[in-house]
């Protein structure tokens, strides 16, 4: 069908008039992209899930206010990030439940496969790749909001730093110290694991 | 280049966006400062980490919409928010010359300037008859002349009912065609849903499956090791 060939720009004006092929055609293009976009931001699956069902639902209703459709993309973004801020404040308002570590299996494998992890992050050694998942995945969890989405839209996006800065609505010179100041987070935290483990 | 001004550019060479100029001058100062190689080795090796230890992973199940309202449309204000100048100045125009017909709206040009008045005006002046042109227009009118007219018009009337007819009957047709095509649409993305669905549950049980094998061969690799499990 023509509808495949055509640009995001193309198909997100005839979504505005109301083309609903052409906005399940942008929706098999996006949602990939923007479900491990929210899944890192948020460590979780279903939430992630609904974050990109979400996003999507609200684009289709507010593509009338697309001002350039051109960047229909990074609009996308936009509006995920926004219920990705929304959710993170919410859990963070949400009081922590005092987990009995040792009748809780999940932190007990946790535990287990952080505990003497292989992890070598300066030469690149051995280790298993779930534990890795694990010990990055509550590294990040560490990190600011803004930190964390600078990280995950530069190192998983590979978007160009005025791209975020234009995504996260702040200058070019704070996306550089977000992503210099993440990393050098998660290098200490990761280098500690590594110490504890070895 | 000292410490300090090296450290700036770290995240432009760790974001793959560092300039050559400030990549040359970078490489200079790395080769005599160890404390800075090893911090951006460290740096760029834990966004390798970070790269290898969440992979993309494949959405659990496919999205697919079926609205059955179009989106909806932009303020008039938003509108023009998006448009050019010239179609911005015209579309004020239009604004403005609607509104001095909707007020009824005069403007008197006299000697003194220009007086704009809005509402009905109690004195309306009369429009100026040319010179030579009668006034009053009067005719004699007779019976077969008015049983033509009213034939004529009974004619058009049912012309143009006829077309009324047609139009409404093509706007059924139409209707009922863009109903039918958004069923099968609705059909086939519900089947394209459930078909992903099945994909997912086939790859979501492979990996469980390939995961809780890796779990098992690191517990049962610790517990074989002397000493790690008391």
């Amino acid at each position: 069908m023509g509808l495949v060939r055509l640009t995001d720009k193309d198909l997100a004006e005839r979504v505005a008039r109301g083309d609903g092929e052409a906005f399940n055609l942008l929706v098999g293009r996006w949602e990939q992209k923007l479900y491990n976009y929210a899944l890192r931001l948020t460590g979780d699956r279903e939430d992630a899930f609904d974050i990109c069902q979400d996003t999507f639902v609200r684009a289709y209703e507010q593509i009338g206010q697309l001002q350039n459709p051109d960047k229909f993309s990074h609009w996308l973004f936009k509006i995920a990030r926004n219920f990705c801020i929304s959710l993170y404040r919410e859990k963070k308002n949400l009081p922590r439940l005092e987990v009995d570590a040792e009748s809780d299996p999940d932190v007990e494998l946790e535990r287990l496969l952080s505990g003497d992890s292989l992890i070598r992050i300066d030469n690149g050694q051995r280790y298993e790749p779930a534990e890795l998942r694990l010990i990055v995945e509550r590294a990040l969890e560490q990190l600011s909001f803004e930190q964390r989405e600078t990280v995950v839209l530069k190192v998983y996006e590979g978007l160009k730093f005025t791209e975020i800065a234009e995504i996260a609505a702040c200058p070019v010179s704070t996306v550089k110290s977000r992503l210099y100041l993440g990393l050098n987070e998660l290098k200490k935290i990761l280098t500690k694991n590594e110490r504890g483990a070895s | 280049m000292n410490c300090e001004k090296s450290r700036e550019l770290f995240a432009d060479y760790v974001g793959e966006e560092l300039a050559s100029s400030e990549a040359r001058e970078l490489q200079m100062h790395l080769k005599s400062c160890q404390g800075c190689r090893q911090e951006l080795a460290l740096l760029s090796s834990t966004k390798s980490a970070l790269r290898l230890a969440l992979p993309e992973e494949p959405m659990p199940r496919r999205l697919a919409f079926s609205f059955t309202k179009p989106p909806k449309r932009t303020s008039w204000l938003g509108w023009l928010q998006g448009r050019s100048a010239w179609v911005t100045a015209t579309a004020c125009f239009v604004v403005c010359v609607a509104s001095l017909a909707l007020f009824r709206t005069q403007v008197r040009v006299g000697s003194a300037g220009f007086e704009v008045s809005f509402g009905q005006s109690s004195v309306i002046a009369p429009a100026p008859t040319p010179a030579g042109v009668p006034t009053v227009v009067t005719a004699e009118v007779r019976k077969e002349d008015v049983q033509r007219l009213i034939d004529d018009s009974l004619v058009q009337a049912q012309k143009s009912q006829d077309a009324r007819f047609k139009k409404v009957a093509l706007d059924l047709q139409e209707a009922w065609q863009t109903l039918r095509v958004q069923d099968l649409q609705q059909i086939n993305a519900g089947l394209r849903y459930l078909e992903a669905n099945q994909k997912s549950l086939v790859q979501d049980s492979a990996r469980n499956s390939t995961f809780v094998q890796s779990l098992a061969r690191n517990f049962y690799a610790k517990a074989d090791a002397p000493g790690t499990i008391q």
